[in-house]
């Protein structure tokens, strides 16, 4: 029984923090908002971030993401037209699939595009 | 003679504008070429990538989606050979999704270009042309008009989606085809088999069917009105597609602070342990 016990006060912490890490990831989905669609990334380490796409002809500067008040999360707020729309994040100058997205899709070039919809 | 010559010429060189004037525009071809110079390739080198778009703006194909990976690629710092690969192949699978378009005596979208794009990315997703001639014949009872081009573009392309999760092609065109009938617009189909694509676990398991999916289209429900368990999920449903949720996701409350413990006494030993 105190061995249960034991197993038990382990794994509490660990179902915490699985379940914290998960709803973190959760919120860097891009969401749409009436000023545009927020893109996210936690990439505290980072220099700089960019959101590149089908939007911006893959520019890896005209849409830089900015560090929010807390620094702990990049964010930007671009306005889209309806429809849908591929892209990825520019870290340090280099192309990252990004974490959470609606969908994916192959870029032909061996890396994975997310995908963006704008109802 | 030779002015006569020169005018006939003149007027040859002035009739093919137009039809390049359909392919990349000044400014597009611009940058692209700057953005190639910039990865230090050689101004024939960057020509060479432009080609094939050039084709496929005089044949009549859309070509922003070709001069769009051209500029991927390049920004990607992607070899230039595969990126050449890569936007010939995208040109076929335009020029077979305009030419299935034909085929099939579609009636015209609004923007032309769009069912092209739609379907060639249908068919880049591993829809075949059969699998899109199929799709048509359930779509389209005998004797009725002809469906919109846009129409079985979107549901070619949402077959795609059901594909990629792996699921029976014969049961997806079902319910692709059921969803044409109903009136779906081309971004409902899209989004039922985003929504399939994302629950490819539940339909393979048995926990959800491509054939009760198909009786709720028959039934006349939306896709909104389908995947409204799955929507109330807000962790893995983003606002983005939701179009009844409110746009803007409300704040959460701020945690309250975690009461601080008092500290345990010791345990006393047991003996014997």
């Amino acid at each position: 029984m105190p061995s249960l016990l034991r197993l038990l006060r382990l794994l509490c912490p660990l179902c915490l923090s699985v379940s914290a890490s998960c709803a973190a990831r959760a919120d860097l989905t891009p969401v749409v908002t009436r000023a545009g669609v927020r893109f996210s990334l936690d990439q505290t380490a980072a220099r700089t971030v960019a959101v590149a796409g089908t939007f911006n002809g893959w520019s890896a500067t005209s849409h830089p993401l900015s560090l929010d008040a807390s620094r702990r999360r990049w964010t930007a707020i671009v306005a889209l037209p309806p429809g849908e729309h591929l892209f990825m994040y520019v870290v340090d100058g280099a192309w990252v699939t990004p974490p959470q997205a609606v969908d994916y899709a192959d870029d032909g070039f061996g890396a994975r595009n997310g995908v963006v919809v704008v109802p | 003679m030779t002015t006569r010559l020169a005018t006939l010429v003149c007027a040859l060189v002035l009739s093919a504008v137009p039809s390049l004037a359909q392919g990349v525009t000044t400014s597009e071809r611009d940058a692209i070429l700057r953005l190639a110079a910039d990865r230090g390739l050689a101004a024939d080198d960057a020509g060479a990538l432009l080609r094939p778009v050039d084709d496929a703006g005089t044949k009549g194909l859309p070509v922003a989606p070709l001069a769009n990976k051209l500029r991927e690629g390049l920004a990607k710092g992607v070899d230039p050979k595969r990126i050449d690969t890569v936007v010939r192949q995208m040109a076929g699978q335009l020029s077979t999704a305009d030419a299935l378009i034909r085929e099939l005596n579609l009636a015209d979208a609004p923007v032309r270009d769009e069912p092209i794009v739609l379907l060639a990315d249908a068919l880049a997703g591993g829809v075949s042309a059969d699998e899109v001639r199929e799709l048509r014949r359930q779509a389209q009872p005998a004797g009725s008009p002809p469906l919109p081009s846009d129409s079985l573009a979107g549901a070619a392309k949402g077959l795609s989606l059901i594909k990629s999760a792996a699921l029976p092609a014969s049961e997806g065109t079902a319910v692709m085809a059921e969803a044409v009938r109903h009136g779906y617009r081309a971004h409902e189909m899209l989004e039922v088999g985003r929504q399939v694509k994302r629950r490819e676990r539940d339909y393979r398991d048995g926990h959800a069917s491509l054939r009760a999916l198909r009786d709720a289209i028959a039934r006349g429900e939306r896709p909104e009105q389908i995947f409204t368990a799955t929507r109330a999920g807000a962790v893995e449903r983003p606002a983005a597609t939701r179009p009844d949720a409110p746009t803007e996701r409300p704040t959460r409350p701020a945690r309250p602070e975690a009461p601080v413990r008092p500290e345990r006494p010791e345990r006393p030993q047991t003996p014997g342990r």
